[in-house]
């Protein structure tokens, strides 16, 4: 694999956060509708700018594929930090990856369904409102998964591609996205799909995460893939780690 | 850290002056479930500040024995891990599992007692979804006790580790970082208990 193309892949992560946020706005998803709105309010928000909406859940369907790249590459990386041995982290890792890709395609296909008929029942948009939110913000395990795999793939890392502290800061982020798994218990306060710790704290910590794991990718790139070269990785850790 | 880990041989009393207790990374945790705490705390007192009354009532119905009982349990417990740790550092292992197991069970104490705390709230017909306090305190609580579980599993793994014949400063730095875990879980309840059980 070229340096290219795995900088293009390591990229793609960035390139998902910076669609995936536009996109959200321009659905008119930020700030989430509360769940407290009624039925009404609910089919008048999805039958208002109707047109810009349908185009922003288009961009967000564009963005869910740019994780495939992204969670390909750190796959390899898990492999790499595990040289030569069977590597199920790595394929934990690929099996979040592809929730990732349809914990955003799923809801975005009820939030398209919603916005399709302005002239239905508001019930029934309220339902589709209900089904395109709930797994939006409580479908925690997809990332959840990925940040374990690759916390635990830096803690027993044999060549040491990562800095340690991204292992801490990947197993904390899954904590934080787990946040939001219990929305479905709350209809108002900090812990409803629109509130301060479902779903802001962990929104921020979710784009955040994506940026840093791809600069990490982006910078890793120089770290060989075969073992002659894979075994000089550890020593330039270890001299820079010393200053 | 490296530089020891690879000469194997334990630091100077310069090296341990100077460097970070546990490892670097640990602190990347730390430090960032502390601010997620904050945020918990930040917004728990906004939420009672505008509803006085309702977290008054029930505030009351908390049992603070219960609460002071944990308090006891979990700072014994990082005490006996403070003492397990000055002696794994001072190069004196052997034995230490001891002191470690003895935390465990303190700490296993505080499961059992918040298990009692909650099945009683809940025979009392409170969950999560009774009002804004509770549901602040089940959720803050919650997510704590599974703070509690995973430090038990670290301090399981310590044991495991500190009975080894093979004990190196790998391992020694590894009994210290799980040791800033378990009082960062001990830290974060005493602040619960001050806010949900102490402050009127």
């Amino acid at each position: 694999m070229t340096p290219g193309i795995q900088k293009t892949m390591a990229i793609s992560g960035a390139a998902f956060v910076l669609l995936l946020f536009p996109a959200i706005i321009m659905t008119g998803l930020l700030p989430p509708i509360s769940p407290m709105r009624t039925a009404n309010e609910i089919a008048v928000f999805w039958s208002t700018n109707t047109g810009l909406k349908r185009v922003g859940l288009v961009l967000l369907l564009a963005a869910s594929g740019l994780q495939a790249p992204f969670g390909a590459l750190l796959a390899i990386r898990i492999r790499q930090m595990d040289a030569g041995r069977h590597s199920p982290l790595a394929y934990m890792q690929l099996v979040g990856t592809g929730l990732a890709v349809v914990a955003i395609i799923m809801p975005t296909f009820a939030f398209a369904a919603a916005s399709y008929r302005p002239e239905r029942d508001p019930q029934i948009t309220q339902a589709l409102n209900d089904l395109g939110w709930l797994p939006f913000v409580m479908n925690w395990p997809a990332a959840t998964i990925q940040c374990l795999a690759i916390g635990f793939a830096i803690f027993g890392a044999v060549h040491e591609i990562w800095p340690r502290w991204l292992g801490y800061f990947n197993v904390w982020c899954g904590f934080i996205f787990a946040a939001g798994g219990l929305v479905v218990l709350f209809k108002d306060g900090v812990f409803a799909w629109n509130g301060l710790l479902a779903f802001w704290m962990v929104a921020v910590f979710f784009g955040l995460w994506f940026l840093i794991m791809a600069w990490q990718l982006w910078v890793s790139v120089a770290a060989p893939e075969g073992n002659s070269a894979a075994s000089a990785a550890p020593e330039t850790a270890r001299s820079q780690s010393q200053q | 850290m490296t530089l020891l880990r690879q000469s194997g041989e334990p630091g100077t009393a310069a090296d341990r002056a100077r460097r970070v207790p546990g490892e670097e990374g640990i602190w990347v945790f730390v430090l960032g479930d502390m601010t997620v705490f904050a945020l918990f705390f930040g917004t728990f007192m906004y939420s009672r500040g505008k509803n006085p009354a309702v977290f008054a009532r029930d505030h009351a119905e908390l049992h603070v024995a219960l609460g002071t009982l944990n308090t006891v349990l979990l700072l014994s417990s990082s005490l006996l891990v403070v003492l397990a740790v000055q002696r794994v550092l001072a190069g004196q292992h052997a034995g230490t599992w001891r002191l470690i197991a003895a935390a465990l069970c303190c700490g296993a104490g505080f499961v059992a007692v918040k298990a009692v705390e909650w099945t009683q709230l809940f025979a009392a017909r409170k969950g999560v979804g009774s009002g804004e306090f509770f549901s602040y305190y089940f959720m803050f609580t919650g997510i704590h006790l599974l703070h509690v579980l995973i430090g038990l599993a670290v301090l399981s793994r310590l044991i495991v580790v500190t009975r080894r014949a093979e004990f190196t400063d790998k391992q020694a730095r590894l009994c210290e970082t799980g040791g800033i875990f378990w009082h960062m879980v001990d830290l974060l309840w005493v602040v619960l208990f001050a806010l949900f059980y102490l402050v009127r």
